[in-house]
């Protein structure tokens, strides 16, 4: 399992596209604090800051690319033939690929919020205080909260992509299934909240429950997903373990 | 017979409602190198993928006694194969590749030693995106050796290869069946075959049609004698009277088999004033022994 997971790593450092992505997180930081500096009344840094100056989205679109690719990849390479003809078993092949996932999603988040504490204290520090009162807490402990249920929020959609990458074996339907799931919430989310309001039970799918990071946000979400913060938390979790869970029952029998 | 270090017993395959494999069983002896032989679509590269655990299955496949299944398959370990064409990461170079299913740190010494013994100094540390198919093959290859493996699977492994480069190939394949590694090999490049492999498995459709060793197959063939005489015609029609088989044709060429007697021909000749210049004996080769197999079993 370890030499399984040593090899995901390797094979995403040896991937170009892994330092690239690190690049344009930081260069669209430094020029979303930058903005902020010079022009505070427009964009407000304390605004900015709560979506690690603008990072989180692309946090979200690269992150599924990634997901969809590290399952795809290998079919589309051919090299899910070596991978699978080592000792370990299917189930463990990709418990490995989550594993990478969970730790790239990690670095990616940790690496955005240390250079978004950074760009503050260098470029908006008279802006706003961390320790000042937030939208529940002080505005610090609220910002890891966001943080945190945005990360819950990316995993239904992640576990949904790998579901369907290895469903599919193709990155484009995966990819697009993960952003389009992603745009349809916002797009759809007032038709979505009356439909729930009219039919109660349906505040169970999992698209209502990707509304997770906007409710710690905004406490008056509730009123309209019908669920508290800790449902929408542990639904979360559970749509993740069923989503990869199916995605084992697929993979365990495929012929390669 | 030495040590059987695979056996395959009754292994039947499915691709949907066909039947790809159909009871399949056969054993590898420990340390020879065994030639998987058969035409397109007969069932040889799905025969690999079942032993590699790449496809479900039914049946029982042992590897130096001990169980394997589809979800638990140590023995995996101790097998390298190379199944249908090199699976490559073109984003990292020749090496990287080695490295990353290399296990262990004794690796480095071996994965030089390979290196150099499939001539591949050139361009091992250049993106494999850039590799010829050839150069493919030689990765796919040095992959398949890079653990030290006990049985070693290549599928078609001559392809693309050029001469210089076969011979490379097959001077690793024999260098390692030396130190005791045991071969499963399948080509369509018999000539190759026949150069390396000892034991033989014949399929067909699906079923394994005959396993044997190549000098049985090889003995059981048709042998011929060729000769240059002063009158060829002439000499034709004297052998054919004195009840020998010709093959059709100019030259005069006797199919024989083992207790043929060639002085009795040069008698016959000779008697008749036909003289004979050069005598030469023919086998049939691997190619045609497979063909005359194949179509008995059809």
């Amino acid at each position: 399992m370890w030499t399984l997971y040593k090899q995901e790593v390797y094979k995403l450092i040896k991937k170009k596209s892994t330092l690239w992505i690190t690049a344009i997180l930081i260069l669209t930081e430094i020029g979303a604090a930058t903005i902020s500096h010079l022009w505070p009344k427009t964009l407000p840094a304390q605004m900015m800051f709560v979506s690690d100056f603008h990072s989180a989205i692309l946090v979200v679109f690269f992150s599924l690319a990634i997901a969809a690719s590290t399952i795809t990849m290998e079919f589309q390479y051919g090299t899910i033939k070596t991978v699978l003809a080592q000792k370990y078993s299917r189930e463990y092949v990709l418990i490995s690929k989550w594993l990478l996932m969970l730790t790239y999603t990690l670095y990616l988040y940790v690496m955005t919020m240390v250079m978004a504490l950074f760009l503050k204290l260098v470029l908006v520090n008279g802006q706003f205080s961390l320790v000042e009162k937030g939208w529940k807490h002080q505005f610090w402990q609220d910002w890891l909260a966001a943080m945190g249920a945005h990360f819950i929020t990316l995993w239904v959609l992640i576990s949904l992509v790998l579901l369907i990458a290895t469903a599919f074996k193709t990155s484009s339907v995966a990819i697009s299934v993960g952003i389009i799931g992603y745009f349809v919430l916002n797009l759809t989310s007032a038709a979505l909240f009356s439909v729930i309001a009219k039919y109660p039970w349906l505040k169970w799918n999992p698209l209502n429950f990707l509304n997770y990071d906007h409710q710690i946000v905004a406490e008056e979400f509730s009123k309209f997903t019908k669920l508290t913060d800790n449902q929408l938390l542990l639904g979360d979790i559970g749509y993740i373990a069923l989503f990869l869970l199916i995605g084992i029952l697929i993979f365990r029998k495929r012929s390669v | 017979m030495k040590d059987e270090i695979l056996v395959v017993k009754n292994v039947n395959n499915f691709f949907g409602r066909k039947q790809v494999l159909k009871n399949v069983s056969f054993s590898l002896s420990s340390g020879r190198i065994t030639g998987l032989v058969g035409a397109n679509g007969a069932g040889k590269t799905t025969i690999m993928k079942t032993i590699l655990s790449l496809t479900p299955y039914a049946g029982q496949i042992m590897f130096e006694g001990q169980p394997s299944t589809f979800n638990d398959h140590p023995l995996l370990n101790d097998i390298g194969a190379l199944i249908e064409y090199p699976s490559i990461y073109p984003f990292m170079t020749g090496m990287e590749h080695l490295r990353l299913f290399a296990r262990g740190k004794v690796q480095s010494t071996g994965i030089q030693s390979l290196i150099h013994m499939l001539n591949m100094e050139g361009y091992i540390n250049s993106a494999a995106r850039g590799y010829s198919l050839g150069m493919r093959q030689k990765l796919g290859v040095a992959m398949a050796f890079v653990n030290n493996p006990k049985l070693v699977i290549l599928d078609e492994p001559m392809n693309g290869l050029d001469p210089q480069s076969n011979k490379e190939l097959r001077d690793l394949i024999i260098d390692q069946r030396n130190r005791g590694v045991s071969f499963l090999i399948s080509s369509h490049i018999l000539s190759e075959l026949q150069k390396l492999a000892e034991d033989l498995i014949i399929v067909d459709q699906g079923k394994v049609v005959r396993q044997t060793t190549m000098k049985n197959l090889l003995e059981a063939n048709n042998h011929f004698i060729v000769l240059n005489t002063s009158d060829d015609k002439k000499a034709q029609e004297i052998l054919i009277a004195a009840g020998y088989y010709l093959v059709s044709g100019e030259k005069v060429r006797i199919k024989t088999d083992a207790n043929f007697d060639i002085a009795e021909i040069l008698t016959n000749l000779i008697s008749e004033n036909i003289a004979v210049h050069d005598v030469k004996h023919e086998d049939e080769d691997l190619e045609g022994s497979v063909l005359e197999l194949l179509n008995t079993a059809n």
